[in-house]
């Protein structure tokens, strides 16, 4: 075989392995438009009882988070077994933890409406991991904005209730959108 | 210097071989009937190159039972992580040392 034959053949078989590695990309990825609809839901629906005048939001979250992420490891694990691949769990349940970790610390030690900049920070910075994990690059440019998008609520917003209903309003808005939009580029 | 051909190896480079551990370097693990779907082989095809990548250490096989199904879980070795990376290396090389000249 000559030197020609021979990258001529490697450049097939890369062509090759490229092509069966973004199949199996994008058929474990599929699934993340369903976690993101959810997670869209959880935060917008944050906001009923704090229009219902609820003082303390934090009790919603202690329930809707924990329930949220059983649902999320759930639809992940039901969308792996439905495949037939799937990736470790690991490391997406230290980022869950990890989410729940430093935002519940920052609720307790920051004693000012930055606790809510801080919390729906950590949440949109904590997606933006999974997006590493799953190699959904785009979905960073999101998590910039939202970043963006929190501490300028809380330099333009004193009251604590309306910076709330933003951040939550502005994170399930987000998520949301971006939910239907992967389920509507999903192959 | 030497030839990047001798950098190949001979269990992995085999479009199917190297299919099979591309697909398990972005999956931790893969069912026989996805690795089947994805590559577009017969059970026999797929058997016949597990074995051989399983013989070289490159990929475990776990049988188990899905309900009443018998299921056939596939992962790749650290060593055959490597093996996949030394090899598209190689194949790159290849490459660029032809369009080089």
């Amino acid at each position: 075989m000559t030197e020609d034959q021979m990258a001529a053949e490697a450049r097939e078989l890369l062509a090759n392995v490229t092509r069966v590695q973004s199949h199996a990309r994008q058929s474990m990825l599929s699934a993340s438009w369903s976690i993101f609809i959810l997670w869209g839901v959880i935060s917008a629906v944050s906001v009923v009882p704090l229009l219902l005048g609820a003082d303390d939001i934090g009790y919603y979250w202690l329930v809707a988070a924990p329930i949220g992420a059983i649902a999320s490891f759930w639809l992940g694990a039901r969308h792996s077994e439905d495949v037939g691949a799937g990736e470790s769990s690991l490391p997406y349940a230290l980022t869950a933890i990890g989410i729940f970790v430093f935002a519940f610390a920052g609720s307790i030690l920051i004693d000012s409406r930055w606790a809510i900049v801080w919390v729906f920070s950590v949440v949109a910075v904590g997606f933006g991991v999974f997006a590493i994990l799953d190699r959904q690059r785009p979905v960073l440019y999101l998590v910039g904005l939202l970043v963006v998008g929190f501490v300028g609520l809380g330099l333009g917003l004193d009251d604590s209730t309306s910076l709330y209903l933003s951040c939550a309003l502005l994170l399930g808005g987000s998520y949301l959108g971006l939910g239907v939009g992967l389920r509507m580029a999903r192959p | 210097m030497t030839h990047p051909s001798q950098a190949l190896d001979d269990v992995v480079h085999q479009r199917v071989r190297l299919g099979i551990l591309a697909v398990l370097t972005e999956a931790a693990y893969a069912d026989f009937g996805y690795l089947k779907e994805v590559l577009g082989l017969t059970d026999g095809n797929l058997s016949r190159h597990l074995t051989v990548l399983e013989e070289a250490g490159h990929i475990t096989i776990e049988k188990g039972f899905a309900g009443k199904r018998t299921k056939t879980t596939v992962k790749a070795t650290d060593q055959g992580r490597q093996a996949l990376d030394e090899h598209l290396t190689a194949l790159k090389e290849l490459i660029k040392r032809v369009e080089g000249d």
